[in-house]
């Protein structure tokens, strides 16, 4: 290497136990994946770095591309914030194929390894619960909708002359009064999705449902939720999507997954923004 | 009585959902375009969900706050906002009566 070294950061995506990713002893648990990955393209290899019981899996990236105020622009630009998550996204899923993996959020650097080691210590004991945790399973994401498009009343045809004030009016008002019925019968089809995969899971979190910038103006996001499963359900679950689908016919419900398991990796945090 | 596959841990699922399964499975997005799926499949919105507002939060030495993601948040706002200003929705509630 000719090129002079620029200082770097360390950049972690995931935290496994130490066996798992690593043995020196034996080549073959090297995770032949992870080495060729681009990561953030960054042009270093993603790597690991043991931190007593456990292990972090990093790349090296440039402090000039990494450091705050870099990344903040860099989060700030939406393609560059996709093209950050897909290659964060990307290592968290090769290193959960490999060993059960706590995934980090976007964005946690370190001034360097040392300092990975020092935050992998200061929790230990909280990573390795999460990591028995979410041993031998994935997490799937169920979105319930409900179409926002009115059902057209059949004497609300607005072709048939002119219209009253007082016949304006009550098409409002039943036009209101059909909305709200629509958005508490999809509130208790979302409630029945929920009751049905958690019966099927291990742990269930609802996450933040979507705005209308999101979902687009025809459909109201009614239920965002991730559920922990035991790997191997996922038969069951398809079979309870199916089965849902067919009985709640107001609704659309859409499945994501296998993922690796985001939203359940923070166990012995206390995370009290994010509960539910 | 289903017998669960005996191989390893997650890889066996990773690769049991190829990504066109995953497209297949997941979006139902009118309002996705095609090309917010990357490679792996999976649709951005869904990604963002978990990278950003879950995980487990080592105080990396850096702050920038993606508990809160204020600014993570404008940025997805924007991002989201141009991906559907190209697909107008359909029909709407506040439309003509």
């Amino acid at each position: 290497m000719t090129r002079t070294e620029a200082p770097t950061l360390t950049y972690a995506f995931a935290v496994c136990r130490g066996g798992d990713v690593t043995a020196p002893a034996d080549p073959l648990a090297e995770p032949p994946g992870l080495g060729g990955l681009p990561g953030l393209g960054t042009g270093a290899p993603v790597r690991t770095v043991a931190a007593g019981p456990l292990t972090a899996v990093v790349q090296d990236v440039p402090a000039a591309g990494f450091d705050e105020e870099a990344l903040r622009s860099r989060l700030s630009d939406g393609a560059e914030l996709e093209r950050c998550a897909r290659a964060h996204h990307a290592v968290i899923t090769a290193a959960s194929a490999l060993a059960p993996a706590v995934p980090l959020p976007l964005a946690t650097v370190y001034l360097d390894d040392g300092r990975v080691r020092e935050a992998l210590g200061e929790r230990e004991a909280s990573l390795l619960a999460a990591l028995d945790r979410i041993a031998g399973r994935v997490e799937w994401g169920v979105k319930v909708y409900a179409p926002t498009g009115p059902r057209p009343a059949p004497e609300a045809s607005p072709g048939d002359g002119p219209v009253s004030g007082r016949a304006y009016l009550n098409r409002v008002r039943t036009r209101q009064y059909g909305r709200e019925q629509r958005h508490t019968l999809a509130l208790r089809a979302a409630e029945r999705v929920d009751t049905v995969v958690r019966g099927l899971a291990v742990a269930a979190r609802r996450l933040r449902p979507h705005g209308v910038e999101v979902t687009g103006r025809h459909r109201t996001h009614v239920l965002n939720a991730a559920y922990l499963l035991d790997l191997g359900r996922e038969r069951e679950l398809r079979a309870a999507l199916v089965s849902l689908r067919r009985d709640e016919t107001d609704v659309q419900i859409e499945l994501s997954g296998p993922w690796a398991p985001y939203s359940f990796a923070d166990g012995g945090i206390t995370d009290t923004a994010a509960a539910p | 009585m289903t017998t669960p596959p005996t191989r390893g841990p997650a890889k066996a699922l990773w690769e049991a959902v190829p990504a066109a399964t995953a497209r297949k499975e997941a979006p139902a997005w009118g309002t996705t375009p095609a090309e917010a799926l990357g490679p792996l499949g999976v649709p951005l919105v869904d990604l963002l969900d978990r990278v950003l507002a879950t995980g487990v939060v080592i105080s990396g030495d850096l702050v920038i706050a993606i508990a809160e993601v204020p600014l993570v948040r404008l940025s997805l706002h924007a991002l989201l906002s141009s991906v559907n200003e190209r697909v107008p929705a359909p029909w709407t509630d506040s439309g003509p009566l």
